[in-house]
């Protein structure tokens, strides 16, 4: 367990220097804080050795191209890839998933198959094709939380399926799916899972769970900075580029190359930000309570009298996210009333509103109002939940 | 002299580490301008190593060329 309150602690030594009291609960849309040695990294790039990523041979370049491919070599084994060639950096999920969405050729199979618990990183660049008329959007069966309803789904006709997408763990409700159920049940159906809610909470064995496309970001549960993400391609054949420019190779033709990674990294790299995430993935802490905490204290904020909380019907799916609203005299409170006064009287940092997942919303019944979402950090002791129960009993009790 | 060039620059990289690991001596070197069709970059290693070196490249599947640097306009 990390000690979050001891002293000679160098991380959280430089975290208590920033804030006293943990109450950012805001980590779905971006983790805070981070181990000290991501920022120390990405610092040390910039003020200190600086130069290029692959396109010279002096020892400063050559040095920063060993950091970065060392870098994608700890990620891809983060990840269980065993061949880090397949893994391409990105600015971030939205990135990675446009880069499939957009780069595959879905020619006679039109039919993309989505979970219900979509967000708007997937549903818009699909809706985008589909206006275009380059695909059919198609909703898996599921329950009523949004799980993928798997003895539906063996029945289901996916024969003109070209493919599925699945959001790995919900960004409103938490809910996780079974990925690598639904890739079995799918077979020969190429997956694209968007773990950019799951990364740094849930394992991901992208290979034995034989994951066709695994989109992710840096900066949300692996603790790296904002600008970052990846992509992993099983079959990079499969995927044209997104973009096309500069690799530093084959420099003498207008073709963009085909091997990898080339193939799917055109322009420099954010080459602060991966060193960052590689240290945040090296220096990451234990995590500062259980899942059983954190379950208690979702189902304790639950039995608040007018609280609703959106999550997965089964504890056994629920992953560290979840939302909620508050009902006073038959009436919803708005989200944003209810947000904002848990931040004024306590300083609580939600966010409040539909979460860029307006579909997830649909599905649980808070659509269009939203809800109040409390994402938790791996560094939140149950100190800082009992704090935000009772921001949570307080402000229900007073509105 | 024999100069090993690469498709990329990762597998440049990969390719000296792993050829370090064998404590084979190698120098990281700007591709010579006849053959600079490639990522920009390459491995420069004594002749006497050659077979050993393209042993290593094959069992990690890193696509090469060689080249003796006598061969090379520089």
């Amino acid at each position: 367990m990390p000690d979050i309150g001891r002293k000679n602690n160098k991380t959280v030594g430089m975290f208590m220097k920033r804030s006293c009291k943990l109450n950012y609960f805001d980590n779905a849309a971006t983790s805070f804080p981070k181990p000290a040695e991501a920022g120390q990294e990405c610092l040390e790039y910039l003020n200190e050795t600086g130069g290029p990523y692959g396109r010279s041979f002096y020892k400063r370049a050559l040095d920063v191209s060993r950091k970065v491919e060392n870098s994608r070599d700890r990620i891809s084994e983060f990840f269980g890839i065993s061949n880090a060639d397949k893994l391409v950096f990105s600015l971030n999920a939205t990135h990675a998933l446009n880069t499939v969405l957009k780069g595959l050729d879905f020619k006679e199979n039109k039919e993309v198959w989505i979970s219900p618990l979509e967000h708007n990183a997937v549903t818009r660049p699909l809706k985008y094709l589909e206006d275009l008329g380059k695909i059919n959007i198609k909703f898996l069966p599921s329950r009523l939380d949004g799980l993928i309803d798997m003895e539906k789904l063996l029945k289901t006709n996916l024969s003109k399926a070209g493919l599925i997408v699945i959001c790995h763990q919900s960004n409103v409700t938490g809910l996780v799916q079974p990925a690598a159920d639904i890739k079995k049940a799918v077979n020969k159906i190429p997956l694209l899972l968007d773990a950019a809610q799951s990364a740094g909470y849930l394992e991901i064995k992208t290979e034995e769970w034989d994951i066709d496309y695994l989109a992710f970001t840096g900066h949300k549960g692996l603790l790296g900075p904002t600008g970052t993400g990846g992509l992993y391609i099983k079959n990079p054949e499969s995927l044209r580029p997104l973009l096309n420019g500069g690799t530093g190779s084959r420099s003498d033709s207008w073709k963009t190359p085909e091997f990898m990674p080339d193939k799917m990294e055109a322009g420099t790299p954010n080459i602060a930000g991966i060193l960052g995430l590689a240290a945040a993935l090296k220096h990451r802490p234990e995590p500062a309570h259980s899942k059983e905490e954190f379950i208690l204290m979702m189902n304790e904020i639950s039995e608040i009298p007018g609280i609703t909380v959106y999550k997965a019907l089964d504890s056994k799916n629920q992953g560290e996210v979840f939302s909620i609203n508050l009902e006073k005299r038959g009436k919803l409170i708005s989200p944003s009333d209810f947000g904002e006064k848990l931040y004024r009287d306590f300083g609580i940092e939600t966010r409040v509103g539909l979460h860029c997942a307006p579909l997830a919303h649909q599905t649980t019944g808070s659509f269009p109002q939203g809800a109040v979402r409390i994402s938790p950090s791996i560094y939140h002791g149950t100190d800082d939940f009992k704090y935000l129960l009772k921001a949570v009993k307080r402000t229900a009790s007073e509105l | 002299m024999k100069v090993f060039v690469f498709e990329s620059t990762r597998a440049v990289i990969k390719s000296e580490k792993a050829v370090r690991a064998e404590n084979i001596e190698c120098l990281i070197i700007p591709v010579p301008r006849s053959v600079s069709a490639n990522c920009g970059m390459a491995l420069k290693i004594k002749e006497k190593y050659e077979e050993k070196v393209r042993e290593v490249l094959k069992a990690l599947k890193i696509n090469t060329k060689v080249f003796n640097i006598e061969d090379i306009t520089l």
